[in-house]
């Protein structure tokens, strides 16, 4: 399909190929001399080597608009009959967006963070890791194979580790990165065995070797004590296991509240924008596995939909204005999830767009306000905040756009993409359709209700904290304003690429990736009629959460406390995030811990591992000391083995044929 | 056959002895003794030229010089040049051995290095093995003033390349018995023809193979090396365990590929106990090493075993990466032992390996460095020590010896061992080490180049490794066995 429309270029590409080195040389540079010689003006060189990675990507995406395809292979590292592991990139419509969307928004984080970390003694540190991250992130969505998605895929796994830990001295945040890294161990696990999967099965990693061989699995079965599980499922499921951990689906998602331990710039950036969509990239970037599999599209859409519901019933709960939004990424990433369970892949993909935008700019606000509130005890509360409007209005204008755009309200970016997502599950084929959509319809309106509240906790009312910051905040300096306004453009504008065609746009989005992704997989006949219901409905939706908001923070602030102290039980259970913390205590902590004490530690690794560590230890010694027996120094000896060598070649040579 | 005399193909080695006289003739004369490494390294950098640009051809039939004698001098040439560096800046300390003879004598060596390399009939491979090892027994002995076992260790190493010596004339007459002739194409072309002697034909190989053993230090031929090791002058240890390895194991590939091709399989199949007890035994002695150099001298004998691993497989990858395997294996025994001999220069007692305990503290460069080298000879990715294990254990399984690959990469599970206690102590025991140190120009090009190489073949390998693979096959194909 993608020979047909595009002009496939396989030979090497300097631009293409400068767009994740720059930062990685920038990083290395950084982070070998930053302590000692650049020290505040580390920022310089990853700043310069994203801007210019930034201006590559957008001339790459001008080139792949204009019909060409980049898929070359830089060098081959391990070559051993049809295992084939290299550096090679591929750019296609997919990779070209999501190339662009990561060095335009790592790009104004970075720039973001020159004022944000100013005076922080890892200055250096900070920005050699983020892009490293950049890098590892370039790397996963250029690749042309699964072996050097697998490397970006742990690569930014590291750096998200290193980022969240980055405050390291602070007990929780070091905690956090423990937790963020073991949890995606389990995920990436699974998803280094669907890589070997596919490899067994289908002999190649080169994407463009993968799926014209798709149909020769497509009715393997494999017999698993005496169940018949279809090949593609399993392959599928395996890779799956990998995004659920990457993009914190249900139930391996408790690492993301956590991780907003990391400095404010990395939340927005890893944990928001880019690593926790590279599950959905990979789904989308296999899409032709998945779809094989009706089993596995379902699971993946409920696994979204479980997320994403879920994740908005906590949000409101909290009050930690990072973490109210760290959930609705949370709830988003699961909407993107719907959308690849219902086959909707590129309003998956639309979603995952807009949404880096908004979100970015939701987290970067945050970081602002914390920014402002930084001698407060815990400038993260948003408890302490109120009537900030009038003390950052930049900050206030900007988180506003973000918000409008989340919560759906037309002609913002979060719109066209949500809406898509609905209007394509209530119109799929599969017949879980329905049901999704419901989920997602529920969810916009709880979305719109939890993110107004954090606006009018924040921006509206009185300022709360003057006694614990001893005096009012004043807006963040220009270098931190400046991105968000851009990104506030982005949270508007990044929508307009995808009007639908019943408000008269031309979807321009669906037109770019539908040679990568595919026809949506709707019915064929959809009633403009239904389809400006829906979207009547979602619209209603967000403006009646926006407005139920209002009434409870705003209008009547008693309503603010009926919920928690008349459904004193639930609330517990919303606030304590669904109790999954203590769940995974009980039933995975404390009995690995108890074996390990009890089990573990006292027989296999007292008795037995040590048993042969030191039996073996004693082994050696025993042979080493009858070695050194023989090995007497005296040379006759020597001669003699000599002798014995020869003659066990000879008897040696005796028995052979 | 016409006997050729045509001298400017042997010219490489003429000036060599020319210029290694010339040192030992003046050296009585001239008071700053460091003249002779400026001497010697000059001539290797001459060296390298000529042995670019050494017209091919044969001198009589026993001397071949062509494209793959020409790559493999390169290599050792290379070995050398750095190991020069590494001497200057160890005689720099050790004043009592910084004498002209020191660097007349590795160049003598080199000569019977090239004469290895170039021979094409095993009396000649005899001769050059026996001027490769001469000079290293007289160098091992010059560190009497500074180490009064170093006779001992000389001695031994003697008797024991005199019994090699032995067993390879007990060889060279077999061959000659049943065949009348020492040139290798002839003896392959007769194996070929007369299939009734291929039996007996193999019983003289193995007596060659004893006496190579010795020098390869395989199990239980192994005896001498510790003893030789410790007992050298650090660079000079280096020397034995890189060069003159790397130029045994390259004459016995050429031997068994020009000469016993027909044998290949069966030799293969000889070598499979031999070689899986020098992993073994070389891993398994290594731990129980305090001393640095005594833990390399027992690494030196696992890491010949793996290279034999690619004689094992019998197919011309195989042996092409056995000398890529002995190529990795230089760079990086040169790296470490440059790293060794700034220890040495500056605090000897550095060199046993509990002593070195929180050197990371005071130290990081040299810590980094020490962490490379290990890392790379206990084979962990991404260093050329890795690629190196990786592509000999690749043809291995697809040679069908999937139980061999398997036993030795056991084996190489334990011989990671010694390596990484080596880090644990330098980066995890805490003491204070401090010493005065500068880092001479000699210190650094040697352990940066090879450090730069440990990392570079490991990522990317493709270059050298082509160079090798095409080199033998083309090699073998072209002059030997045309198709």
């Amino acid at each position: 399909m993608l020979e047909k429309s595009f002009e496939v270029m396989t030979n090497f590409n300097i631009f293409v190929f400068l767009i994740p080195f720059l930062p990685l040389v920038a990083s290395i540079i950084t982070l070998i001399f930053g302590k000692k010689y650049f020290r505040d003006k580390s920022h310089f060189l990853p700043v310069l080597a994203l801007f210019l990675s930034f201006l590559l990507s957008i001339k790459v995406l001008i080139d792949v608009i204009g019909g060409k395809i980049y898929n070359f292979d830089v060098y081959t590292w391990i070559f051993a009959s049809h295992l084939k592991v290299g550096l090679g990139f591929l750019i296609d419509p997919l990779s070209a967006l999501m190339v662009a969307m990561v060095a335009s928004l790592s790009f104004l984080i970075h720039v973001y963070s020159i004022g944000y970390m100013s005076g922080d003694p890892g200055y250096y540190r900070f920005f050699s890791y983020i892009s490293l991250f950049t890098f590892f992130m370039f790397m996963l969505c250029m690749s042309n194979n699964l072996a050097q998605l697998y490397l970006g895929w742990e690569g930014v796994g590291l750096c998200s580790y290193l980022l969240i830990g980055f405050w390291y001295e602070k007990k929780s945040a070091a905690d956090a990165g423990k937790k963020a890294f073991i949890v995606n161990r389990v995920g990436d696990f699974g998803f280094a065995l669907g890589i070997f999967m596919v490899f067994y099965y289908l002999g190649t990693l080169y994407y463009h070797e993968i799926f014209p061989k798709l149909p020769e699995i497509s009715h393997s079965y494999l017999n698993i004590l005496g169940l018949k599980v279809y090949v593609p499922f399993l392959a599928s499921f395996l890779l799956f296991c990998g995004a659920v951990g990457k993009s914190a689906q249900f139930p391996l998602h408790v690492w993301l509240p956590d991780a907003m331990e990391g400095p404010t710039p990395v939340s927005a950036l890893i944990h928001a924008a880019t690593m926790v969509t590279a599950g959905v990239f990979m789904v989308c970037r296999l899409h032709p596995l998945f779809e094989l599999s009706n089993a596995m599209m379902c699971i993946v859409a409920f696994v979204g939909a479980f997320t994403c519901f879920m994740a908005a019933t906590i949000a409101p709960t909290q009050f930690d204005i990072k973490r109210v939004i760290a959930f609705s990424t949370l709830s988003q990433l699961g909407y993107m999830f719907m959308a690849c369970g219902v086959g909707a892949f590129i309003a998956g993909m639309f979603h995952l767009f807009t949404h880096a935008y908004f979100k970015a700019l939701l987290f970067l606000g945050a970081g602002s306000v914390i920014h402002a509130l930084h001698h407060a005890p815990d400038p993260n509360d948003i408890r302490i905040m109120g009537g900030l409007k009038k003390y950052m209005p930049v900050t206030f204008w900007t988180f506003l756009i973000a918000s409008l755009s989340i919560s759906g309200i037309p002609g913002f970016a979060g719109f066209f993409s949500k809406d898509e997502i609905l209007s394509q599950a209530y119109f799929s084929q599969y017949s879980w359709g329905k049901i999704i959509w419901f989920i997602g319809w529920v969810v916009a309106a709880m979305t719109a209700f939890y993110t107004f509240r954090v606006v009018f906790r924040a921006f509206y009312g009185e300022f709360k904290g003057k006694d614990v910051i001893h005096g009012y905040p004043h807006e963040s300096p220009k270098v931190m304003t400046i991105p968000l306004i851009f990104l506030a453009i982005g949270a508007v504008i990044a929508g307009w690429i995808g009007v639908p065609e019943v408000l008269g746009g031309n979807n321009l989005i669906e037109k770019f990736l539908e040679p990568v992704l595919g026809h949506p997989k709707v019915i064929h006949e959809i009633p403009h009629s239904t389809e400006y219901l829906l979207m009547g409905l979602s619209v209603l939706a967000g403006l009646s959460g926006i407005f139920l908001a209002w009434l409870v923070y705003i209008k009547v602030p008693a309503l603010e406390t009926v919920f928690s102290r008349n459904l004193k039980l639930l609330y517990t259970f919303l606030y304590r995030k669904w109790c999954f913390d203590e769940l995974y205590h009980l039933i995975i902590i404390r009995p690995v811990l108890w074996t390990a004490r009890c089990i573990v530690s006292k027989i296999s690794d007292n008795f037995i591992i040590e048993g042969i560590v030191n039996g073996s230890a004693r082994l050696v010694n025993i042979v080493g000391t009858g070695l050194r027996y023989l090995h007497t120094g005296i040379v006759n000896y020597y001669g003699s083995f000599v002798l014995l060598g020869v003659i066990i070649y000879i008897i040696l040579y005796l028995y052979l044929k | 056959m016409g006997i050729t005399l045509n001298f400017s193909v042997i010219f490489t080695e003429i000036i060599f002895i020319l210029i290694s006289s010339l040192i030992f003739l003046t050296d009585k004369f001239i008071k700053n003794k460091n003249y002779s490494f400026y001497i010697a390294f000059i001539t290797l950098i001459v060296g390298i030229f000529l042995a670019l640009f050494t017209p091919f051809g044969n001198f009589t039939y026993a001397y071949q010089n062509d494209f793959s004698s020409s790559i493999l001098k390169l290599f050792v040439l290379f070995g050398a040049i750095l190991i020069t560096l590494i001497s200057y800046n160890y005689l720099q300390h050790f004043k009592a051995l910084n004498y002209g003879e020191y660097y007349g004598l590795i160049l003598f060596s080199l000569v019977g290095s090239f004469i290895m390399l170039s021979a094409m009939d095993l009396l000649t491979i005899y001769l050059g093995l026996e001027l490769m090892s001469f000079p290293v027994y007289f160098l091992i002995a010059l560190n009497y003033a500074y180490n009064k076992t170093s006779l001992e260790g000389s001695l031994k190493y003697f008797l024991m390349g005199s019994l090699g010596s032995l067993f390879i004339l007990i060889g060279l007459g077999l061959v000659y018995y049943f065949i009348g002739t020492f040139t290798l194409p002839e003896i392959s072309h007769k194996l070929i023809e007369e299939s009734i002697n291929n039996k007996i034909l193999l019983l003289a190989f193995i007596f060659f193979l004893g006496g190579f053993s010795i020098k390869l230090s395989f199990v239980p031929f192994h005896m001498w090396a510790p003893d030789a090791y410790e007992s050298a002058p650090v660079p000079i240890t280096s020397f034995i365990a890189s060069i003159m390895k790397f130029t045994a194991m390259a004459t016995l590939v050429k031997i068994i590929l020009i000469g016993f091709n027909p044998l290949k399989v069966q030799i293969g199949e000889l070598l499979i106990p031999i070689i899986l007890l020098t992993i073994l035994i070389g891993n398994i002695m290594a731990i129980k090493q305090d001393n640095i150099i005594r833990m390399l001298a027992y690494s030196s004998i696992a890491h010949a075993g793996y290279a034999g691993l690619g004689l094992i497989s019998g197919n011309y990858a195989g042996y092409s990466f056995s000398i890529f395997y002995m190529l990795v294996y230089l760079i990086m025994t040169i790296g470490i032992f440059s790293v060794l001999v700034f220890l040495a220069n500056y605090k000897k007692d550095l060199l046993n390996i509990p002593n070195m305990a929180g050197l990371s503290k005071n130290y990081p460069f040299i810590s980094f460095l020490i962490l490379i080298f290990m890392f790379s000879l206990a084979g962990v990715p991404p260093t050329a020590g890795f690629m190196a294990k990786f592509y000999v254990f690749l043809f291995l399984i697809k040679a069908k010896y999937i139980w061999v690959a398997l036993l030795a990469i056991l084996f190489s599970v334990i011989g990671a061992y010694p390596y990484l206690r080596v880090l644990k102590v330098i980066y995890m025991d805490e003491k204070d080490i401090s010493f005065e140190y500068k880092y001479g120009i000699t210190f650094l090009i040697p352990v940066c180049l090879t450090a730069f190489l440990v990392i570079i073949l490991g990522v990317y390998p493709q270059v050298l490794t082509n160079i090798i693979y095409k080199t033998i096959y083309l090699y073998v194909n072209l002059f030997f066995y045309p198709q």
